[in-house]
This record gives structure tokens, C-alpha cells and sequence, in this order.
């Protein structure tokens, strides 16, 4: 469990440092890697409507957001993700969303599922440049706000909230030795892992 | 000891080797590594998507034990467990930033698993 402390705390950052929901908003996770499904863990403990959308590929880890309490997830390659969260929100749109899959498809997606005044927050990492619908950032006057890593302060706060009970080791699917660190990097590159430990030979 | 180390500024470059054995300075600690979680930021090194300074030894998500500490260090007990916050590593601890205690943004922060060696080991 120690080993998800790390991450656990910049999921806590983007939930509880930087958002700023309220209960009976709905609230839109784009990207079910570790970090996406820690945010999924924190909002639902909070009573959060939250739905996480990912591709067909990430089947395995939507259906684990789904066990963790989202509401509903979204195949955005098969499903018309923009088309269902306004059904969801009285077609108004979510009132926040996190952005963790660091693909720009997702965050078109974000964009188009936000709305007008509603919250972004960007958490996945690209490594490139993107092509955006930036306009809407102006006509629907979003607050964009990145997260990245934790403060002091979230150290102290995520350890509080591991001891109040938030399991977080069902997130580890796969422990191997630091020799087969390309099995690993494999896996998850795949998407058929969640959390894997890699140990010291 | 074996490592997974990125050891050049090519893409996919990394595997495992042998890396000396950390020496403990006098305001750090050496810990034994129990477990190091995979992290997307390891897929972005490994494939040149983030900045970081080979050869380096991948990895930030981890637990250990404390098994050495230097002569200045408080507060930690041997052999005691610790998760560790590695992306702070390094900060300078006097920049407008670290004073307000947002050490991420210091301009000489580097992190374990790319900034510094990590817990891949």
C-alpha cells in the first residue's frame, strides 16, 4: 500500500487542492489510469456524480471505476461521450471535469462536455502540442487550472485520509521483480494493469 | 546493485544494470526499497515525453526502509517504513515558490525516477 502514498497524493491535490465541487454536481474523469481511478475514489467517497470516460480498450479499468462508485463510464470510440453527459446534466454539461488521459481527443471531449462557467482541470501529461477548440475557453468563460504533484500540506492530508479508510491496494494488479520492468512497462502501456509494484531482485 | 536505468538521451534507451551503491551524505538517508510502483511519468521518460537527466535510475512511487541516515537528519527513525514524496528531491528552499511552499515550481527542483535516481532498484 505504501507505494500508492505517492500517487494517491497528487490525485488528492487535484481533488481536494485544486477543485472545487459541490455535492449534487456531476463531475466528468476523462482517463481511467491509476491517477484517473484515485480521483474516481475521492470524489465518490464524497457522494460525487462521476463519470469516467476512457476507450474500449480501457474496459478493464472502467469497469473498476464503476466498482470504486462512479455512476456510469463512457466508451468515447464506441458511445457519443458529449451527447450522454449532457443527457446526464439536463443538457447543460458537467460541472467539472478532470482531465488524466493526456490525449487531446480527451480533451476535446472536456471541452465540449463542460459547461458554460464549469471548471478544468488539467492532470494527464501530452509530451507534444495540441490542436484544441480554444474558442470555447472564452464563449463559455472556463476556469482552467493545472495540477501537478502536492504540497506539504497534501502529504499530511493524504495520509489523514488513508487512515480514515480509503482502500487504495485493490488498485495493485500485477507485482513482479525490477528484471522484468519491461513486462511491466508493457502492461501498462496495453492498459491491462492498474498499479504494478516492481520489487528489487 | 541492478537498477533500471535510462542511460542515454535516446527514446527506449534504458534496461537493467549495475549502479555503485548510494553513499549517505550527511543530511540524507539510504532506504531499502520494499516496492516501486509504475507511473505514467516512467512511460514519458522511457520514451523521451518528459525532461530528465541520464543516466538515471527510473522510479518515484515507493516504500522502504530506512537503513542508514547521515548525522544531521531528525526526525526518522531506523529501520522504520517510509512512502516517500520523491518528486521534491531537490529544491533550493529559498525561491519566491519554495517560501510559499510550492516547491514544484522551483527552477532547480528535480525529482527521483528523472531528475535524480530512483527506486527501480
Amino acid at each position: 500500500m505504501g507505494a500508492l502514498v505517492e500517487p494517491l497524493a497528487a490525485a488528492v491535490h487535484a481533488v481536494c487542492d485544486v477543485a472545487k465541487f459541490k455535492l449534487g454536481h456531476t463531475v466528468l474523469v476523462s482517463g481511467p489510469g491509476p491517477i484517473g481511478l484515485l480521483v474516481v475514489k475521492l470524489l465518490a467517497r464524497q457522494g460525487i456524480k462521476t463519470i469516467v470516460a476512457g476507450t474500449s480498450d480501457d474496459r478493464m479499468r472502467l469497469d473498476l471505476a464503476l466498482k470504486y462508485g462512479a455512476y456510469k463510464t463512457i466508451e468515447v470510440d464506441k458511445e457519443n461521450a458529449v451527447e450522454i453527459i449532457m443527457a446526464e446534466t439536463g443538457g447543460y454539461g458537467v460541472n467539472t471535469v478532470f482531465e488524466v488521459a493526456g490525449v487531446e481527443a480527451s480533451v476535446r471531449t472536456c471541452m465540449e462536455a463542460l459547461r458554460p462557467l464549469g471548471h478544468y482541470i488539467q492532470v494527464g501529461h501530452f509530451g507534444r502540442d495540441l490542436t484544441l477548440p480554444w474558442d470555447l475557453v472564452a464563449f463559455r468563460q472556463f476556469r482552467i487550472d493545472g495540477s501537478v504533484g502536492y504540497v506539504r500540506q497534501t502529504w499530511d492530508n493524504t495520509m489523514k485520509i488513508l487512515a480514515q479508510g480509503l482502500i487504495v491496494e485493490d488498485m495493485i494488479t500485477h507485482e513482479m521483480s525490477i528484471a522484468d520492468w519491461k513486462t511491466g512497462f508493457d502492461l501498462m502501456e496495453a492498459k491491462k494493469a492498474v498499479k504494478i509494484l516492481l520489487n528489487p531482485m | 546493485m541492478k537498477a533500471v536505468v535510462k542511460y542515454d538521451n535516446e527514446p527506449m534507451h534504458a534496461q537493467l544494470m549495475d549502479m555503485p551503491e548510494p553513499e549517505c551524505a550527511d543530511n540524507q538517508v539510504i532506504i531499502e526499497i520494499d516496492h516501486c510502483g509504475i507511473c505514467g511519468t516512467d512511460l514519458h521518460v522511457y520514451h523521451n515525453r518528459f525532461r530528465h537527466f541520464p543516466p538515471v535510475i527510473l522510479g518515484h512511487e515507493f516504500v522502504g526502509r530506512v537503513i542508514e541516515k547521515g548525522k544531521n537528519v531528525k526526525n526518522i527513525d531506523l529501520p522504520h517504513r517510509y512512502s516517500v514524496f520523491g518528486a521534491l528531491a531537490i529544491m533550493c528552499g529559498e525561491c519566491e515558490y519554495c517560501y510559499k511552499g510550492e516547491h514544484f515550481f522551483c527552477k532547480n527542483r528535480r525529482g527521483m525516477g528523472h531528475g535524480v535516481n530512483g527506486a527501480f532498484t
